[in-house]
């Protein structure tokens, strides 16, 4: 059996994440097959109310991240921690869709070769409205070389995926650098498009696995939006969008010379 | 003089009792030929021309002398999406001078050709009509005319519902149900299901409609595939119906279904258009059975959602596959021996009967030639 932790990454300092984190660990202890860890990296000044919360059956590890604690560096240091062949990312403020770790052990039994399986990702808006879907179009007729699979061609022309859910191999991940924290707004992108120029076999499972609040306000996105220590602006994003597409070559976090901006 | 008449009549009678004698030993070694009439498939699927090669087949294996018989000598047999051993079975056309069918022989027609039955019907042989589209009865046939006035006696379907239906139109045809045998290569995979559905309509604008109904009204679900099985080797469709996750099947004049069986036996669940005429394995549990065919689109997006979660009922996927396991080509076959067993059996019963009487029988006069001696007649 390949087994799998989930990883919780808290990158802000306010307890109202708390009570989001409730909501995403019931999503877990939901699970009809249950992952084998959960590790929750938080930043030291949430680790005791953490330790308060209700884990339920699930095995549990929190992780203090001492230094950066921004998304990437969260996830980094928890896949590092994690002992298991795969990992699964969950954001504090979303959802596991209760058949997802069930699905993704059957697809891993079926389709041995790939690495980081995506799921179909429901996004609601803050009043729970169905926004749409994420990570769907592999399976269209001819989107992609093979039908449900993502490869870089297809990657370059519709950058719209997203790891939230992912199912990654942990080794895999390590290998290809993790994700790159100097790189904002297409983080997700540059990582997507690095792991398949690097052969990393990505396919979406056909099911609803996770749930997604868009824009969530105090969510990284929408600080990007809104918040002036993140602010960027809608001129910034073909930057960052060449950014990732120059950037995905290198498994190294380069610096990037934000003064073009 | 007397005693000269008496040899006659006494050799008359002895030849009759050969002939019948004859008649009753090729039916018991299966020397007489059975003509399966089937329609030109052109090279493309069609479930009632599988059923009929199935039918040949298993008569075959069971060591009777079968023919498929043709309209036409060009003809296109179907071993590209049936198989090559079907292209095996001997086959003949109507149009060759060659193909004679005597008065021992049988014709099995399928209901379309009813109207052909008065070209019959001075070829005395034994005519069976095989109804697996109730619908297309009399499409041929002239108003007023029935089977029975060309001589048919027996009829075979493929349901319960199309037996009555048939009984109620022809009272005086004994009509038997053989139930539809599916291939075991329709069989579910243990790989998971693809975002893929099948669609199959007797009519092809009911599937271009529907696909793109379904693409206007539910623009979130534009990335799912359908995949239209018209033009598929039996193999090819078979392989489509395992890897999808749901079937649409539109056919109100449905005799049978066989596409949703198919689906079914494949561990694809069906949204169908419920036919007019159901057949008796429908059942509320074991598919999705629509009257609307204009909200089809509609029922089939909200069942694809439900795959999508997971939450399909269980129960729909045990419904199925009980409903199959009546349906097996074993079960076919076994349909398909006990009928023609039957049939030859009554044959020989009725003969023996007219070799009794003919034997006890005192000649007053010359015997009038029974239907034994009719001349030899093409169609």
């Amino acid at each position: 059996m390949k087994d799998i932790t989930v990883i919780i990454p808290i990158h802000t300092n306010e307890n109202k994440e708390l009570k989001m984190l409730e909501t995403a660990l019931g999503s877990v202890n939901d699970q009809k097959t249950q992952p084998e860890m959960i590790y929750v990296v938080c930043p030291k000044k949430l680790e005791k109310e953490i330790k308060k919360l209700d884990f339920g059956k699930l095995n549990n590890k929190i992780i203090v991240n001492e230094g950066d604690t921004d998304f990437a560096s969260q996830i980094n240091l928890g896949v590092e921690k994690t002992s298991t062949e795969f990992f699964c990312v969950l954001e504090v403020d979303d959802e596991l869709s209760s058949i997802w770790i069930k699905n993704v052990k059957e697809y891993m039994n079926h389709y041995e070769e790939v690495d980081v399986f995506l799921p179909l990702i429901t996004n609601v808006d803050d009043k729970n409205k169905f926004i749409g879907w994420s990570n769907e179009p592999v399976w269209a007729l001819n989107f992609s070389e093979e039908i449900g699979h993502l490869d870089l061609d297809a990657l370059l022309n519709y950058p719209n995926f997203n790891t939230d859910g992912m199912v990654m191999r942990t080794e895999m991940f390590n290998d290809i650098g993790g994700f790159k924290k100097n790189i904002k707004l297409t983080f997700i992108y540059e990582f997507l498009l690095r792991s398949v120029f690097m052969d990393a076999r990505i396919m979406t499972i056909p099911k609803i696995g996770y749930k997604h609040v868009n824009m969530r306000e105090g969510s990284l996105f929408y600080n990007y939006k809104n918040h002036p220590d993140f602010l960027v602006n809608g001129e910034d994003a073909p930057f960052w969008m060449e950014t990732a597409k120059k950037e995905y070559f290198f498994t190294e976090d380069r610096e990037i010379e934000v003064k073009k901006l | 003089m007397l005693e000269k008449q008496a040899d006659n009549i006494h050799e008359i009678k002895e030849e009759v009792l050969g002939k019948i004698k004859k008649a009753i030993s090729q039916l018991e070694a299966k020397e007489n030929k059975i003509y399966f009439f089937c329609m030109d498939s052109k090279g493309r699927a069609m479930a009632s021309i599988a059923t009929i090669y199935e039918h040949a087949k298993t008569l075959k294996e069971l060591g009777y002398n079968v023919t498929i018989l043709t309209e036409k000598n060009d003809y296109t047999k179907p071993g590209s999406w049936l198989g090559a051993e079907y292209d095996e079975l001997p086959h003949e056309s109507s149009e060759s001078e060659s193909t004679i069918i005597t008065p021992q022989d049988f014709i099995i027609l399928p209901e379309v050709y009813g109207g052909i039955l008065e070209q019959l019907k001075t070829a005395n042989c034994e005519k069976v009509i095989f109804v697996q589209a109730y619908d297309y009865i009399f499409e041929l046939m002239k108003p007023g005319e029935t089977w029975g006035q060309w001589g048919v006696r027996k009829c075979i379907t493929t349901t319960k519902s199309q037996e009555d239906y048939v009984k109620n139109l022809f009272p005086n045809v004994d009509t038997s149900v053989i139930n539809l045998g599916i291939p075991d290569y329709f069989t579910p995979t243990n790989e998971p299901k693809k975002p893929f559905i099948c669609i199959h309509s007797r009519d092809a604008r009911d599937t271009a409609n529907f696909i793109k109904s379904f693409y206007i009204k539910h623009p979130f679900l534009k990335w799912i595939t359908f995949r239209d099985m018209r033009g598929l080797t039996r193999q090819e469709f078979a392989d489509s119906l395992k890897e999808s996750a749901l079937s649409v099947w539109i056919d109100k004049t449905a005799g049978c279904g066989t596409f949703p069986l198919e689906s079914m036996k494949c561990g694809t669940p069906v949204i169908g258009v419920l036919p007019t005429l159901p057949a008796e394995w429908i059942n509320e549990k074991n598919g999705i059975w629509a009257q609307n065919q204009i909200t089809l689109v509609d029922t089939v997006a909200g069942v694809m959602k439900s795959w999508l979660e997971d939450t399909i009922p269980s129960d729909i996927y045990t419904e199925m596959e009980k409903t199959v396991k009546e349906y097996t080509s074993t079960k076919e076959s076994q349909g398909v021996a006990d009928f023609y067993e039957k049939f030859f059996q009554e044959r020989i019963n009725e003969l023996t009967l007219a070799m009794t009487q003919e034997e006890q029988r005192v000649p007053t006069k010359q015997p009038e030639p029974s239907g034994y001696n009719d001349p030899i007649r093409k169609i």
